[in-house]
């Protein structure tokens, strides 16, 4: 039996689509099969950002609806044979499939893979309730802005109160160089915040956005630092024992002299 | 030019103030309390324990903190100190001169046996 993570966030735009495809790309690459679903309905991103757009015959609600068999709506990834996508459905609206179908589907795609990996559509409705319906458990995607990290804890709530274990915590778009000037939260500050497991920070970088034009996720990069997070996140979920490095900032001298002289700031309570 | 503003700004810095701004948010959001419940929590609470002990009321404070992953409702009740009155207000007639008692410490008519066995001596 294979596990099925759900990649969710609440807010919209944090990073859950870039999450998914980038994981889907670690696991695969330490040799898992894997099956990526795209359970954003209506709002396809997944294909494009894994540059298999061109390739979408079957999507899920043809799935769920008996259009075609799943194995027909698995479009297989480039890079590797043992990574496969379902589509989402463009044309549709979220409540074409119910938590139910949904649950069933995971538990037949688990049965052949190691790994499977749901992009779950931003907020708390119905998309997202089919995307929590079969996980076996969650990891919750966030920036370091005060709305992402209040709908993360949310979403952390809503993932508790669907008895399902205890989401995981993956802080993206961390800008090393704001949070050394004071001006974005640390990574403590948010685990504080939100008290649940970090199974791993992603730098801001622009090889993230490079890397969805292309259609190549960064995962697949020697040189990108957030591929390097992502494959990193990958082998942890693999039961691999890597520590998580919080990124620092390479400054200029000037700026770390001025560091180096600035006060301490202090919170007035 | 950032870095100036920065060395010579006062105050909490923009991160600091999220996370101040989180914390505060969040615990209304886990209670979704209506309106004034807080302010009600406080005026009960205030109203059980003075049956029992007299409190300076202007000084309640009630509030719900977060403590790592749980939320607790925190509460502060000043307590008035009553030396050398019973429960009904009447002064306890005390057996020596209070003026060599410090003001502010152990009431005399509560000191152990063997402390005040001792001090006899
Ligand atoms: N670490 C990063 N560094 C730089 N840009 C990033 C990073 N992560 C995500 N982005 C960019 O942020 C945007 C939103 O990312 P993405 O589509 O993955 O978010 P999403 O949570 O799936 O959004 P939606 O809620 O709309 O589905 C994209 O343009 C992506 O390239
Ligand atoms: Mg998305």
């Amino acid at each position: 039996m294979g596990r099925c993570i759900t990649v969710t966030s609440g807010k919209g735009g944090v990073g859950k689509t870039t999450t998914t495809a980038n994981l889907g790309m670690a696991l695969a690459m330490n040799g898992k099969n894997v099956c990526l679903i795209d359970a954003d309905i209506g709002l396809r991103n997944l294909d494009i950002v894994l540059g298999l757009e061109n390739r979408i015959v079957y999507d899920i609600v043809d799935v769920i609806e008996g259009n075609c068999r799943v194995k027909q709506a698995l479009i297989r990834d480039k890079h590797f044979p043992n990574l496969s996508l379902i589509p989402a459905a463009q044309t549709r609206d979220k409540d074409a499939v119910t938590p139910e179908q949904m649950a069933e589907l995971c538990r037949k795609l688990t049965k052949d893979f190691d790994f499977v990996v749901i992009d779950s559509p931003a907020g708390i409705e119905q998309g997202f309730r089919n995307a929590i319906a079969g996980a076996d458990e969650v990891i919750v995607v966030t920036t370091p802005e005060v709305s992402a990290v209040r709908d993360a804890d949310r979403i952390i709530g809503l993932v508790e109160a669907a008895e399902l274990p205890p989401p995981r915590l993956i802080l993206n778009r961390l800008n090393p160089a704001l949070v050394q000037r004071g001006e974005m939260m640390t990574t403590e500050d948010v685990q504080d915040i939100l008290a649940i497991d970090l199974v791993g920070i992603v730098p801001e970088d622009a090889t993230i956005v490079m890397a969805s034009n292309r259609g190549e996720p960064a995962a697949l990069s020697d040189t990108s630092k957030a591929g390097k997070a992502y494959r990193e996140i990958g082998l942890r979920l693999l039961g691999e024992d890597v520590p998580i490095v919080i990124p620092v900032a390479n400054e200029g001298f000037l700026n770390r002299m001025l560091n180096a002289f600035r006060p301490r700031q202090r919170v007035a309570s | 030019m950032s870095f100036f503003r920065n060395l010579f700004a006062k105050g909490p810095s923009s991160a600091q103030l999220a996370k101040q701004r989180l914390q505060v948010v969040l615990v209304q959001d886990h209670l979704s309390m209506p309106p004034g419940t807080m302010e009600a929590i406080k005026a009960e609470i205030a109203e059980v324990i003075s049956r029992h002990l007299e409190i300076a009321p202007e000084g309640v404070e009630v509030a719900v903190e977060r403590r790592g992953h749980n939320d607790e409702l925190v509460a502060n009740i000043p307590v008035r100190r009553n030396y050398g009155r019973t429960r009904d207000g009447a002064p306890i007639p005390l057996e020596r001169p209070q003026a060599t008692q410090p003001v502010g410490r152990a009431r005399p008519t509560l000191a152990s046996g063997r402390a005040a066995g001792r001090r006899r001596h």
